[in-house]
């Protein structure tokens, strides 16, 4: 009776998934609620869960929970700790959620809601949940090991090289990327970029009182943080309407561009207790909040969703950033849906302090739902305002017009009303100057959020609050990954470095640490300088650019999960992790090839120079801005040289496995499982014992 | 208070008691007492860390490696 009602109470779900999704992919109407999201992404995660990771469990891992884990056999107490699986969720799902799917979805919401809702909901259940799941079983059956180290020992040590040289150019284009979001997030706003600001004091005062005051009190340190930060956003109030103070934080572009390489440059320099770290435990405690609440408000508000379910920009002339639904929809949105990044975060920490094979299915897999679902919350909050709104918020000068009147008539004239009015009064309800031509999605993501808490609190009295608290969490988020990255990215420069000269790699060594931290802020500094002076405000080119690197490295690990799957002899289930690669090399070599050899200026690299220096011969550009134009050139001719360079990684890397799978299949060569012996857990025979 | 209300209180106490402990757990509050408790239990030769020793160390190793995703 028990079993025949839990199979009914299954049945009802997946009805229930279905008819949700069926309302979403099918209604043409004006608005729909947001609760059909909601219910779609919930009922979906619950039967992916309940059914696909069940299946890959059992049938292909065939995890073992009388096998020891890591954290069991070498528990230290430092690295390898056993930890409750709650706890542990917390932390792998803290590690894995980053600005990403919340930047990603928001963006690519100019084809619609329905495409980038699919694919969110699609993505994670069959590719995203599926690598992070496998990578992590694979890790804790091998001691740890990571991502770069297992390629090498499974596919090639070229694919171990390609792994590593992945890691460093995401690192590379993701911090210039995320550094360019907040930079266009607080470009000309001084309440924002004050109240950021504050929160670098606040960090150092943490810093100070987790050092010599109370040694590792983490929790009390963050109540403290948390209380200071929320009284900043509210200053920044006061800072904004101040005349005296006003102008010190409105600031441009490459101002912010430069403040921030020069944060980065300190928070790798600094002692990691001082800054780096605490920024990070306030991060961790307002994401968590902010997360929640907008859950909750979502829940609460049941908004309307008013962007269309296809909107006419599926033919690649979007103003947010150009290229077709296909593959530029899939690239754009990679956390939510598939991220490469949170491989190294499954072979990296968490399978050290798992304590049971078998939690790696709620831990692996499902963490990566509760990302996606994230990512869908950010989509619905993207398409609750006005189309024409979040057009206006998005769209670069270059592609709208420079002027409030000139923008809403070429939006309006797209089908998607809005006017100038409308968009200063909207502009003044969140504290800002203006709120047009601010590419990126964090304002506009701020901007649906602050509305749907403002509905739920406060109404419109409180709207500037929730926007500038929204800011702030966006931006914070950011800077937590910005400054971990530049810290990672030194260690890796300096390891690169050792290789020419071995004192390089001495981590205590001033000035390996000044050169090493300078490269790498160099190296992403002068992506976010580029997407910075950009007519086309930086996103069109740079997002691309991460979204195919992201990718790149989830077909490192989806190929490193094919050739350890092959070696266990599960052969006849090998489609689980080959057809997700399969369709991330479709649509990332799509990509490459189109962002460098696209004839639209708007898409290819190459073709944008072209047209640059076209205009140059002719010409047309006046000599003061001659020498602008000639570092476009450039900066286009770089970024297809890098695209190229990803292209070639990832051929280089299949051509590597299908050596090994054809060796494999042809019984060449025996397979070899790599895994550490079996010991029985003793945990296990405690409990009985007891 | 009668029999059940006792036990029903007692089991909300418990409750929250795992929350608080799952929270501090997450934080990193409760590192150094684990981290104390392995020590005692594997009895290492290598001296136990002071709290500060300790925090310092889990920090150079924790940001030493990528800990966050994009």
């Amino acid at each position: 009776m028990k079993k025949l009602l839990a199979t009914g109470a299954w049945i009802a779900v997946a009805i229930g998934g279905a008819i949700a999704l069926g309302e979403i992919a099918l209604y043409r109407g004006e608005a729909i609620s947001a609760t059909w999201f909601v219910v779609a992404a919930a009922c979906c995660y619950l039967v992916a869960y309940r059914l696909y990771s069940a299946f890959i469990s059992a049938k292909i891992l065939a995890l073992d929970d009388s096998r020891a884990t890591p954290a069991e056999r070498l528990d230290d107490g430092r690295d390898f700790v056993p930890t409750n699986k709650w706890v542990l969720f917390g932390h792998h799902f803290a590690a894995i959620a980053g600005p990403g799917p919340l930047v990603g979805p928001t963006l690519a919401a100019q084809f619609g809601y329905l495409p980038g809702t699919l694919w969110l909901i699609a993505g994670c259940a069959f590719a995203g949940c599926v690598q992070d799941f496998i990578i992590l079983f694979c890790s804790i059956r091998r001691d740890g090991k990571t991502l770069g180290e297992m390629a090498r020992d499974e596919v090639s040590k070229r694919g171990g090289f390609i792994a590593q040289l992945a890691v460093l150019a995401i690192m590379v284009i993701l911090l210039g990327v995320v550094a360019l979001v907040i930079v266009n997030a607080l470009k000309s706003s001084p309440w924002a970029t004050f109240t950021l600001a504050m929160t670098i004091p606040i960090a150092l005062l943490l810093g100070v009182y987790l050092r010599y005051f109370r040694p590792g009190r983490v929790l009390e340190a963050s109540c403290i943080g948390v209380a200071l930060v929320m009284f900043v956003v509210v200053a920044g109030q006061w800072v904004a309407e101040s005349p005296a103070w006003a102008h010190v934080f409105t600031l441009g572009g490459v101002t912010l561009a430069f403040l921030l390489m020069a944060y980065g440059f300190a928070a790798s320099a600094l002692p990691v207790w001082l800054l780096l770290a605490p920024r990070d435990y306030l991060s961790a405690f307002i994401k968590a909040g902010a997360i929640f609440s907008l859950a909750a408000g979502i829940l609460i508000v049941r908004p309307e969703v008013h962007m269309p379910a296809l909107t006419k920009f599926v033919d690649g002339t979007g103003p947010v950033f150009a290229g077709k639904i296909f593959p530029f929809c899939f690239i754009t949105i990679a956390c939510g849906a598939i991220s490469g990044f949170h491989s190294l975060i499954s072979s990296g920490t968490t399978p050290k302090m798992i304590q049971r094979e078998g939690h790696a299915r709620f831990i692996g897999y499902g963490a990566m739902l509760l990302e996606s679902f994230v990512g869908v919350m950010a989509m619905v909050a993207a398409c609750a305002m006005p189309p024409g709104v979040y057009f206006a918020i998005n769209s670069p000068p270059a592609v709208v017009g420079a002027t409030p009147e000139i923008a809403t008539a070429t939006i309006s004239s797209w089908g998607y009303a809005v006017d100038a009015p409308a968009m200063a009064n909207l502009a003044q309800a969140v504290g800002e100057q203006t709120l047009f031509n601010r590419t990126g999605g964090a304002p506009s993501l701020a901007v649906g959020m602050a509305q749907i808490f403002s509905s739920t609190i406060g109404g419109d009295r409180l709207m500037s609050i929730w926007y500038h608290f929204a800011i702030m969490f966006e931006a914070l988020f950011i800077l937590t990954v910005l400054d971990a990255g530049t810290r990672v990215g030194r260690f890796m420069v300096q390891e690169l470095g050792s290789r020419a000269w071995k004192p390089f790699a001495r981590t205590g060594w001033m000035p390996g640490v000044l050169i090493s931290s300078a490269l790498i802020v160099g190296a992403w500094g002068y992506f976010l300088y580029q997407g910075v002076v950009d007519p086309l405000g930086g996103i069109n080119s740079l997002w691309p650019l991460f979204g195919i690197s992201n990718q790149l490295l989830a077909a490192v690990a989806l190929v490193v999960a094919t050739t350890i799957l092959m070696n266990m002899g599960k052969l006849r289930w090998i489609w689980v992790t080959l057809a997700p690669m399969a369709w991330l090399v479709i649509i990332t070599m799509t990509a490459s090839w189109q962002k460098i050899f696209d004839a639209n200026p708007r898409i290819g690299f190459l073709s944008a120079a072209h047209a640059m220096a076209a205009q140059i011969a002719a010409g047309k550009i006046p000599s003061a801005k001659l020498a602008d134009t000639q570092r476009l050139i450039f900066n286009q001719r770089l970024d297809a040289a890098v695209t190229a360079v990803l292209a070639v990684m990832i051929l280089v890397l299949l051509v590597e496995a299908l050596i090994q799978w054809t060796a494999l299949l042809s019984k060449k060569r025996e397979p070899v499982l790599r895994e550490s012996p079996y010991v029985a857990t003793k945990w296990i025979a405690e409990a009985e014992g007891d | 208070m009668d029999e059940q209300s006792t036990q029903l209180l007692r089991r909300w106490r418990r409750a929250l008691l795992r929350i608080w402990l799952g929270i501090r757990e997450w934080c990193g509050d409760a590192a150094y007492e684990r981290y104390a408790r392995s020590h005692a239990k594997h009895s290492c030769e290598s001296a136990l860390l002071t709290p500060e020793e300790f925090y310092l160390e889990q920090l150079q190793k924790h940001y030493s490696r990528l800990s966050r995703c994009c």
